[in-house]
């Protein structure tokens, strides 16, 4: 065990003076901090927005509608956020998984350190260690940003706090799976191209091609927070792929359970037959994760300390 | 110019060799049959509901009030134009980073330089070379797309559709070159040329991704499901009406979206392809000149790119940064 504190620290300490990764900090936190006021200019626009329609509405004499956002959580000022994770977030975990995976093969040093009293599993626990660390001081700061930034646009209460503490402590168990799908191809591909863009493209079909195959949701319209009503009842062969693939889309999963955490208005795919309970996203995403750590444990066992260096 | 050809060719037989590139390759054919299927169901899914309210109307011995649900086959490519913004901009910054990281890596960039090849020729080559497998990428999905307009959406395109869908793939020819350029232009001047990689996609994560989303996000209309306006019954003059009132509002918002180039590649090809609804009857003429900004705007990134490719070779007086590629 002692073996992987060490690695983990020196992994830790690696990170640290990584410019790339400090750079996509810099973008995390900085959006993190962006989310909330653009959830507050939003609502306050879209409040003004709604006088000047009932104003409008009452000078022509036509009926008008209750504010459809009526009854919105404190929380919606966050509702960025869940894009963030799955944009940002996800990219800087694939990063942290990538560079954790990739540095000792780039500097030839595997030999020497399987040459010294440890074994593979005690080298990937140090790195997954390393890799909880990052991750996890990353979404600390996430979290006291939207905290006082709430704090400050808005009434927080305890139970918000809670929420938003469990927004960003499921948001964890959803970014490791991508850094652990970051660290295997690191540890496995032959060259560093191939490793980072790997899972840069697994990400793109589990955040933009999936959505559009069980949802019937435009790829750019997965970027949109408030949720769109999409409705494959219809289409016998639109239903067929949403029963057999929606558990899989992992993206989609997430954000049907920050949106639950967060109190943000949902609106689930239409469709006939099978539906899914709305717990799936609960055990989906823990699943992924412990599926990518599985990947992991696979890339490992077929490192080969010696061939492992990359001559680029 | 027999020189630049001979890189050319050199380049393109490289990338055709290359499995990174065949992977996506492969996904992008895959994505553009997947995004026409999930369209052309969605919109038969709207006909088969639009008949089965003529019929329960019929029945009562009422007439439909709306119109019958017209297709217009390019409006199916919306997904295909989303992936080519996300994955064609992956594409050409993959490709303008390998075509320095080969010559870096392998220590080859001086060696070329001993022989009479002037750097102007090197650049050529390469653009020639790495732009003939775009345009041939495209090609592709050109071809994928009238196939799958075609067998699944049961659609044929007519000569303007055509030259529509021509119009639309030469602008993402540009698109993807732009980010080509961003990415070669980096890793010539970057030392560690990893660093390249990784700087190019927290640029494609800004301007591609987040960017828009923010531009996006902020949309009143956005704020609801199923649109704020909708929401409350209002027509479109009315909605225009309310939406004067928040002027500066909306001149921020779009200021926002405006930063991205791929916001202008967007409004032109949704625009040519009719996706925006209110240029279906617009002639393709009409519709260039009102988009002449978005158009103008990817065509000069693109030929600003390439000329700054080409004046930082030729400026470069000493040899090549040559590290390990760490």
């Amino acid at each position: 065990m002692t073996s992987s504190y060490v690695v983990a620290g020196q992994e830790i300490r690696a990170i640290l003076r990584e410019k790339t990764f400090i750079l996509l900090l810099v973008i995390f936190i900085g959006m993190t901090l962006a989310s909330t006021y653009i959830g507050w200019s939003s609502a306050h626009t879209i409040q003004s927005v709604y006088d000047a329609t009932v104003s409008l509405l009452m000078q022509q004499g036509s009926p008008i509608p209750p504010p459809p956002f009526a009854g919105a959580s404190h929380l919606s000022l966050l509702k960025n956020m869940v894009i963030y994770v799955v944009l940002i977030g996800a990219l800087l975990a694939i990063t942290v998984g990538y560079l954790m995976g990739i540095r000792d093969r780039r500097a030839a040093v595997t030999r020497i350190i399987f040459s010294r009293n440890i074994t593979k599993q005690q080298f990937l626990g140090g790195k997954v260690l390393a890799m909880f660390f990052a991750l996890g001081s990353i979404l600390l700061a996430a979290a006291v940003v939207s905290t006082v930034s709430s704090m400050l646009l808005s009434q927080i209460t305890f139970t918000d706090l809670v929420r938003i503490a469990s927004f960003y402590g499921f948001s964890l168990v959803y970014l490791a799976g991508f850094a652990f799908l970051g660290l295997s191809f690191a540890l496995t591909r032959k060259t560093s191209t191939l490793a980072l863009v790997i899972p840069i493209i697994i990400w793109v079909a589990i955040t933009f091609v999936l959505p559009e195959l069980t949802s019937a949701l435009y790829p750019t319209a997965s970027l949109n927070p408030t949720s769109l009503q999409t409705d494959v009842m219809p289409s016998p062969v639109l239903n067929a792929i949403h029963r057999a693939v929606y558990p899989l889309s992992i993206s989609e999963q997430f954000k049907i359970v920050t949106e639950r955490i967060l109190l943000l208005p949902h609106q689930p795919v239409v469709t006939s037959g099978l539906n899914y309970p709305f717990w799936l996203g609960y055990v989906a995403v823990p699943i992924w994760t412990i599926a990518c750590l599985i990947t992991s444990l696979f890339a490992i066992g077929r490192l080969n300390p010696s061939q492992a260096e990359l001559n680029e | 110019m027999n020189n630049a050809l001979t890189i050319a060719k050199k380049e393109f037989r490289d990338i055709l060799k290359s499995r990174l590139l065949l992977i996506i390759i492969l996904f992008m054919a895959v994505i553009t049959v997947t995004s026409i299927l999930v369209s052309s169901q969605v919109f038969q899914s709207q006909v088969s509901q639009y008949n089965e309210l003529l019929n329960l109307l019929k029945e009562l011995g009422k007439a439909p009030a709306g119109p019958a649900p017209e297709l217009f086959p390019l409006n199916l490519l919306r997904g295909v134009i989303d992936y080519i913004e996300i994955i064609g901009a992956v594409l050409g910054i993959l490709l303008g980073y390998l075509t320095i990281s080969k010559e870096k890596n392998s220590k080859t960039l001086n060696l070329i330089l001993t022989r009479p090849v002037s750097r102007t020729e090197i650049v050529i080559g390469k653009v020639l070379g790495n732009g003939a497998f775009i345009a041939l990428t495209l090609l592709g999905v050109g071809v994928f797309s009238y196939l799958g307009l075609l067998v699944v959406g049961g659609a044929a395109l007519n000569q303007i559709e055509l030259l529509k869908l021509g119009l639309v793939l030469l602008l993402s020819f540009a698109y993807i070159m732009i980010f080509f350029s961003l990415t070669f232009l980096l890793s010539l001047r970057m030392k560690t040329i990893s660093h390249a990689l990784m700087i190019a996609f927290v640029i494609w994560l800004a301007v591609v991704l987040i960017l828009p989303q923010v531009g996006d996000t902020m949309d009143p209309d956005n704020q609801v499901p199923g649109g704020f306006f909708n929401s409350m019954h209002l027509t479109k003059p009315q909605e225009t009406q309310v939406m004067a009132n928040f002027k500066n509002y909306e001149t921020m918002r779009n200021s926002i979206e405006q930063m991205s180039i791929t916001k202008h590649y967007e409004r032109a090809s949704f625009a040519i392809l009719g996706i925006k609804e209110e240029f279906n009857a617009v002639p393709l003429a009409d519709i260039i000149v009102r988009q002449w900004v978005n158009i103008a705007l990817v065509f000069g990134l693109f030929a600003a790119g390439l000329f700054a490719c080409g004046m930082l070779m030729s400026r470069r007086r000493r040899g090549y940064a040559f590290d390990s590629g760490t």
